[in-house]
């Protein structure tokens, strides 16, 4: 072993981090090397020295103060931005709920039918996709999945997706009423009940699920500032994730809601040329795949994956469950969807 | 003690005084990363205030496949990384760019605030002479001395919170420690040879 590959070891012998062989070496050479001998000793003495440095308190008021700040955002948060837009997604987080205890009640079902079913039922809520649906005949008549019934008052009205919803409501849902709400009944002749929709049918139907969608690119000074505030202009209906060179958050707000361009204008520093915005559609079916890609990726055993990399891909999975989640709702009149770059 | 995963699964509930005992339980350790990073007080006081605010608004995405303290170092981390990006960037603006004066453009004069053999008189703290130390490093080697030599961190948890491998733990650990080494080892000499110019 050369003085120069003892430099590069020092550290790691030091917190015992060499494999035998390698320790087996460095002592030799040590044992040998007066030059060597002092450099370990000198770099043991540095780091005793940091060990003895004791660690600071922090000011008295670091804690009050910072709870004070958090109850401040703590009430911010119970507040919504958009109390339609809010409710709607409330209901959404509901129906998830209700979903997921009819998915372990189905059972051999099988859990894409069966969400494919939801989605599509849901979507029957959009107007123009609901007559679409009858002339295929599949999304009326709920007897043809053979998984569960829809009150008719969750499809009563169309034009006011609050209470067409209404039957989901986390409160009424919550309740002990909530055996009144959808809930499975296991059919008689199993899965076969799904046979029924060809998978062209599928296809077709899924094809026609998009969003519009605007994108923002947002450059600016300040990107963690800048993201704050946006997301604070949004409120509960973002969800935000950070890519390796900029953030991003997805977001929907009323249609036409022109305020809500100005406001992100505004931030820009007084100058519009920060803001680009690019309209693009988001499919659903591309959606899933990314979802099932994603999933497969989290669970291979194979991929050693870093705490870093499986958090982001985590965040990725979160990000396209709620697109998936609210998608036909973004489809609907009520709302433009969002996904806006801040980059510096 | 009510273990941390709990305290965060209450949080996420809308919790908030739980969250309150993982502050009072990580405010110390969260403080002295924030100071050593950045070398001063008031930033210290600002910076871990806005990792434990990022901590909380995010509490609902944190998977607890890691632990609490892992996932709030990398806040901390990362809210202090970025604070010394943007800095820098301004110090090397400021650095680079000539003053201007009515007699035309001059150059800045850069002191280097380590090394002066009178600094080292100025110096009376130990804790402000480490510091002085750890902040000539440049970013990438002064994380991993404040993870390892003041939160006493494994090589493990360090590269989950740097979000690197293994092996560049211990190749900048080493680096920065020989880098340290040889700035300890000429201030010792300088104040050696002031304390026999004294006696």
């Amino acid at each position: 072993m050369t003085c120069q590959q003892m430099q590069e070891l020092l550290s790691l012998y030091i917190d015992e981090q060499l494999n035998e062989v390698e320790k087996q070496y460095f002592e030799k050479h040590l044992a040998e090397c007066r030059q060597c001998k002092q450099e370990l000793e000198d770099m043991q003495d540095m780091l005793k020295m940091f060990a003895s440095v004791e660690a600071l308190e922090p000011p008295a008021d670091f804690k009050d103060n910072l709870m004070r700040r958090l109850k401040g955002e703590h009430k911010v948060a119970q507040v919504p931005y958009r109390t339609k837009l809010a409710k709607i997604k409330r209901s959404w987080i509901a129906w998830g709920a209700t979903a997921a205890v009819i998915v372990i009640m189905v059972g051999s079902v099988g859990l894409s039918g069966f969400m494919d079913s939801i989605n599509l039922g849901l979507k029957s809520e959009s107007p123009a996709v609901k007559e679409s649906a009858k002339d295929n005949g599949i999304v009326q008549d709920e007897q043809q999945f053979g998984i569960m019934s829809i009150p008719e008052k969750s499809t009563a009205d169309t034009s006011t997706p609050e209470t067409a919803y209404g039957a989901f409501s986390p409160e009424r849902a919550a309740d002990g009423e909530a055996k009144d709400y959808p809930r499975a009944t296991v059919p008689n002749n199993g899965s076969r009940g799904l046979d029924k929709l060809s998978p062209d049918d599928l296809q077709e139907h899924e094809e026609a699920l998009f969003a519009t969608n605007q994108k923002i690119i947002f450059h600016t000074d300040a990107i963690d500032e800048t993201q704050q505030k946006i997301v604070d202009l949004l409120k509960d209906s973002a969800i935000n994730y950070i890519k390796v060179n900029s953030n991003v958050i997805l977001g929907f707000v009323e249609r036409n809601n022109a305020d809500f361009l100005e406001e992100i204008k505004s931030l820009s520093q007084n100058n519009e040329e920060n803001v680009e915005i690019v309209v693009y559609e988001v499919e659903f079916q591309k959606l899933k795949e990314k979802r099932d890609a994603l999933l497969k990726a989290i669970n291979d055993p194979n991929n050693n994956q870093g705490y870093e990399r499986k958090r982001i891909l985590q965040r990725e999975l979160e990000v396209v469950k709620w697109q998936l989640e609210n998608i036909t709702e973004i489809d609907s009149d009520d709302a433009d969807l969002f996904e806006i770059y801040i980059t510096e | 003690m009510i273990p941390d995963d709990l305290l965060v699964q209450k949080v996420k509930e809308g919790h908030l005084e739980s969250f309150e005992v993982l502050v009072e339980r990580y405010q110390k350790q969260v403080y002295n990363m924030a100071y050593r990073y950045t070398g001063n007080s008031e930033d210290a006081y600002d910076l871990s205030q806005e990792a434990f605010i990022k901590a909380y608004k995010g509490i609902k995405s944190f998977r607890q496949e890691a632990a609490f303290k892992t996932w709030i170092y990398h806040i901390t981390s990362n809210v202090c990384k970025d604070f010394l990006r943007k800095a820098n960037k301004y110090k090397e603006v400021s650095i680079d760019a000539p003053i201007h004066t009515e007699e035309g453009e001059m150059e800045k004069q850069i002191t280097d605030r380590v090394n002066g053999p009178e600094e080292i008189y100025e110096i009376k703290e130990l804790s402000e002479f480490i510091q002085s130390m750890i902040s000539s490093l440049p970013n990438d080697y002064r994380e991993v001395i404040v993870l390892r030599e003041f939160q006493q961190l494994s090589y493990e948890e360090m590269s989950d919170i740097l979000d690197c491998s293994l092996g560049t733990v211990k190749s900048r650990l080493n680096r920065a420690r020989n880098m340290l080494k040889e700035k300890f080892i000429r201030v010792r000499e300088q104040s050696n040879m002031q304390l026999r110019q004294i006696r």
